[in-house]
């Protein structure tokens, strides 16, 4: 069976806000709502750390870490065992995901969610650019919404929108009841995190932390499981560490950018 | 005929009179304005609420809470008796269970103005999830307003069809058919207590089962939702029957009542002392060292809610009561029933704040809001929870307690909720009536 | 998604005439571009671009010859100014870092990226701060001789306590008064040969009670009560 899940590599991530921005193109999120959001681990604001500045030649203790944070896509799902009408169910394939022509808006699953993922239309939508974005249509007003790992792609073989996007490869998709697929290596070979894992929720999401990952080693928008034999020929070296060209360290180059998937 | 008019029992406001009738213009101005904003509501959606993605349950879910407590009293009070074959507190009975209808119908109608699509709530039916503990509240809400239905029908027909009601619908009144409905009473009572109990009991568990909101996820929020329905439930039906005694024929026996009054007493000592205590103790004690910190941590709370409940809602009270010879006063019972109320409204808006004041990860910039887009100049972000109920929410609410408060006001008027007799024991054994 | 017209790859004329109905039609365009300049090595231990150096020399390290100092050197304005107080006047250097949310000052009015980067904000280290009397979300007036703007107070523990920070690239009707480039100077720095405005010298005190910051507390959801504020 496929699981699809996250893995996120916090040594990678850079803070820059594209998975956010993607997100919101993408899934046509409205203004004033956020499916994912880039949080900053360390100080009181964005981009600030904890710790004080070193002065007089002080070692500093400064320290900041981002977390780029959506649905983390739970196998023991809280909003799924509470929502009264069925309308938030788990898929087959593991994507946890909203009927939005179900949801009846009583917001238990908000009440249940320890990771405050899921945000309600409590105003008619409203979006920039007006007419709206992306591929998904719009959910009317007074149901609930959140991340769906893009399942609307995943099901025409591409991977999610932030995961595409991330210009520091940091984040990586995959199914993970394949041994071989990426994601699961990632989990077995760095250490890992879930979000608040002591919730008992069991997320799809995992945070890489400590040594960095190779990222996602795949250049092309397709799932790990669509790729050709060389793309996944040259995927398997570079997640090894090997290197992919005369170079040495390669920076990510789009080996092809036939994307054009809009 | 004749005979029957003197004996059976009536309803304990033969007119509404000056005073009843300005009451219920009041009650049925706060409903339109109550049906009005609901309506407003239901144009606007609930942008027009003080909630938002951080604080996703307001006002209707603290009172929905609070009404599912209150509906305990009347119909506890009226089966624990019976279930003993008790005539005690036989005079309270009928009111009580017309409070309990009340409040439950109060309770059940709190939930449709917070539903963001009422339109799709036939959902409920059509495609539950029965993992959810909201898809068991919503059973036994039902089924405890049924019961309550059921229940005042059953103490009030063999009067109703005596008095030659058609609210009796076919039942007529007979020595054997009072018998027959004391027996049904019995089993009733049965089957009300264990309801009361799950009741309530499921309704903490909508908060008890959630692991994502800080002291939610407690195994002592069930017992916590019995107990402070105990004290509401209690605290309601003495206000109810002082102020029925006040204004209409209802008579409230003074014994009864300073009894009544020790039980809610000794519900607040368990209530706001121990199960406070019981709560409280294990967490301080784990977390802090000092013997001075752990003290102020357990005795100690830090929100206005907090003492609102405690002090004013359950200290106060429970002196009152706890003081044998205040207790004996009727408008000391009253001003502590109000007080326990009054205090456990505040317990459930505490409960509410508890889960949604603090976020479990607050890093910034936080959580989008979800609030109104008023351009480039909109903060989205909250990395804590803060509400403030809204004028919207304030006037569906009142609206909507002021149904409960009607359908009160029509039990007084048209069923037979009068004392019985205190020289014939017929109203509940039935056999006395000569034909 | 991000996507990129790169006006280099494709010369023709009539490629430009598609892609622009494509883009009228599409409302994005993806180009086969291969907009990375760079592709061999760079002469570095990583062969990457380094930015941050572990083993950098500090300032009581043994591997310094003496004349490294990491104190922040005076202003270029009080080097050149005629009587030399102009630091005592206006301690703080004043920078006006390149941010992650512009480019220059475009796409100031995008709504997604102003969602997230809501205001102009100066970054200022607590200690700064606090000697000021100015606490974390205050509006604080920046000013010198030339100027003056008022912003909103952001603490940064990562920024030195001589140094304040407002990302350029704000506009003026982006600031409750005033605005960054007032305070800027067009003396030339000697390294670069440019304009030196990373190296300005104000002094930061809170803003005038009195004023009107309803255009960014209006429609604000914690109110201005700096112990919940998260968001930028």
């Amino acid at each position: 069976m496929t699981n699809y899940g996250l893995v996120i590599d916090q040594e990678r991530c850079i803070g820059c806000q594209t998975c956010a921005m993607t997100c919101k193109q993408e899934n046509n999120v409205p203004m004033g709502q956020f499916w994912n959001r880039v949080l900053t681990v360390g100080g009181e604001h964005v981009d600030t750390p904890s710790g004080t500045y070193p002065e007089d030649g002080e070692s500093g203790d400064l320290d900041m870490n981002y977390q780029p944070t959506a649905c983390q896509h739970c196998e023991n799902a809280p909003c799924v065992k509470v929502c009264p009408v069925n309308a938030t169910y788990t898929r087959d394939d593991g994507i946890v995901e909203i009927d939005y022509d179900k949801c009846m808006g009583c917001r238990y699953c908000m009440a249940a969610c320890p990771y405050n993922a899921r945000v309600f239309n409590w105003d008619e939508p409203e979006h920039r650019p007006e007419d709206g974005t992306g591929d998904v249509a719009e959910r009317p007003q007074g149901v609930v919404e959140k991340c769906t790992f893009c399942s609307h792609r995943v099901e025409d073989g591409l991977d999610p929108a932030c995961v595409v996007n991330c210009p520091a490869d940091a984040r990586i998709f995959g199914d993970l009841d394949d041994d071989d697929s990426t994601v699961s290596k990632y989990i077995s070979e760095y250490n890992t995190e879930q979000l608040l894992n002591e919730k008992g929720t069991d997320p799809s999401t995992y945070y890489v932390q400590g040594k960095m990952t190779p990222g996602r080693p795949w250049t092309s928008d397709k799932l790990e499981t669509e790729l050709g034999d060389d793309e996944a020929a040259q995927a398997t070296r570079r997640r090894n560490g090997a290197p992919t060209s005369e170079h040495g360290p390669t920076p990510h180059v789009p080996a092809e950018t036939a994307g054009g998937d809009d | 005929m004749a005979d029957a008019d003197t004996t059976a029992r009536r309803p304990v406001l033969s007119s509404f009179g000056t005073l009843g009738r300005g009451w219920l213009g009041v009650l049925a101005l706060l409903l339109v304005i109550g049906l009005g904003a609901w309506a407003y509501q239901l144009q606007h959606g609930l942008i027009e609420t003080g909630m938002r993605n951080v604080f996703s349950w307001g006002l209707y879910i603290m009172l929905f809470v609070l009404f599912v407590g209150l509906s305990a009293g009347g119909l506890i009070l009226s089966s624990a008796p019976k279930f003993f074959h008790s005539q005690r507190y036989e005079g309270f009975a009928r009111l009580g269970v017309l409070v309990s209808l009340g409040c439950i119908i109060v309770a059940g109608l709190l939930i449709l103005p917070d539903i963001g699509r009422p339109d799709r709530i036939y959902q409920f039916v059509t495609s539950p999830d029965f993992r959810s503990p909201m898809v068991w509240d919503f059973g036994i809400v039902m089924l405890y307003g049924a019961l309550n239905v059921w229940y005042l029908w059953l103490l009030t027909r063999r009067d109703l069809a005596a008095r030659g009601s058609r609210l009796s619908l076919w039942v007529s009144d007979s020595a054997a058919g009072r018998d027959r409905d004391r027996t049904l009473m019995f089993w009733t009572a049965v089957c009300a207590l264990p309801a009361a109990v799950a009741l309530h009991s499921v309704t903490g568990w909508i908060f008890a089962t959630q692991v994502g909101r800080g002291d939610w996820f407690s195994p002592l929020v069930a017992p916590v939702f019995i107990a402070k329905a105990l004290v509401s439930g209690l605290g309601l039906l003495l206000v109810v029957s002082i102020l029925a005694d006040r204004f209409t024929a209802f008579t409230a026996d003074r014994g009864e009542l300073t009894s009544l009054g020790k039980l809610l007493g000794i519900f607040l000592a368990f209530h706001v002392v121990y199960l406070l205590a019981a709560e409280r103790l294990p967490h301080a004690w784990a977390h802090h060292f000092g013997f001075w910190a752990i003290t102020s941590n357990f005795l100690i709370g830090d929100t206005v809610y907090f003492w609102l409940w405690t002090g004013l809602g359950g200290a106060v009270p429970l002196l009152l009561l706890a003081t044998p010879s205040l207790r004996r006063r009727t408008s000391v019972i009253f001003t502590a029933s109000v007080l326990a109320v009054f205090g456990t409204l505040f317990e459930g808006i505490r409960l509410v704040f508890t889960g949604y004041q603090r976020v479990n990860i607050n890093a910034a910039p936080g959580i989008a809001t979800g609030g109104e887009y008023a351009g480039l100049t909109t903060d989205a972000w909250a990395t804590a929870g803060t509400y403030t109920p809204t004028a919207v929410e304030i006037a569906v609410t009142v609206g909507v307690i002021s149904i409960g408060a009607l359908i009160v006001m029509a039990g007084l008027r048209y069923l037979p909720l009068q004392r019985a007799a205190p020289d014939a024991a017929y109203a509940t054994d039935g056999g006395d009536r000569t034909q | 998604m991000i996507r990129y017209i790169w006006p280099e790859t494709n010369p023709c004329e009539s490629f430009y005439d598609t892609l622009y109905d494509r883009l009228v039609e599409q409302g994005t365009v993806h180009i086969d571009d291969d907009p990375v300049l760079y592709k061999g090595e760079f002469d570095t231990p990583t062969g990457r671009l380094e930015i941050y150096d572990e083993d950098a020399p500090t300032e009581d390290g043994d591997d310094i010859d003496g004349e490294v100092s990491l104190e922040v050197p005076d202003p270029i304005e009080s080097r050149t100014d005629d009587d030399g107080d102009y630091r005592d006047e206006y301690p703080l250097m004043f920078m006006q870092k390149h941010s992650k949310w512009r480019i220059h000052s475009q796409y100031e009015y995008q709504p997604w990226v102003r969602e997230i980067n809501e205001q102009p904000q100066l970054d200022i280290n607590p200690k700064t701060a606090k000697r000021r009397g100015i606490e974390d979300g205050d509006y604080v007036r920046v000013f010198n001789d030339r100027g003056q703007m008022i912003v909103r107070a952001k603490y940064n523990d990562a920024i030195r306590p001589e140094i304040v920070n407002t990302d350029q690239g704000w506009w003026e009707r982006d600031y409750i008064k005033g605005h960054h480039n007032n305070l800027t100077h067009m003396d030339i720095c000697n390294a670069t040969g440019n304009f030196a405005f990373y190296d300005t010298a104000v002094e930061v005190e809170p803003a005038p009670e009195d004023l009107d910051t309803s255009k960014y507390t209006e429609s604000n959801p914690r109110g201005s009560t700096p112990d919940s504020a998260g968001g930028e």
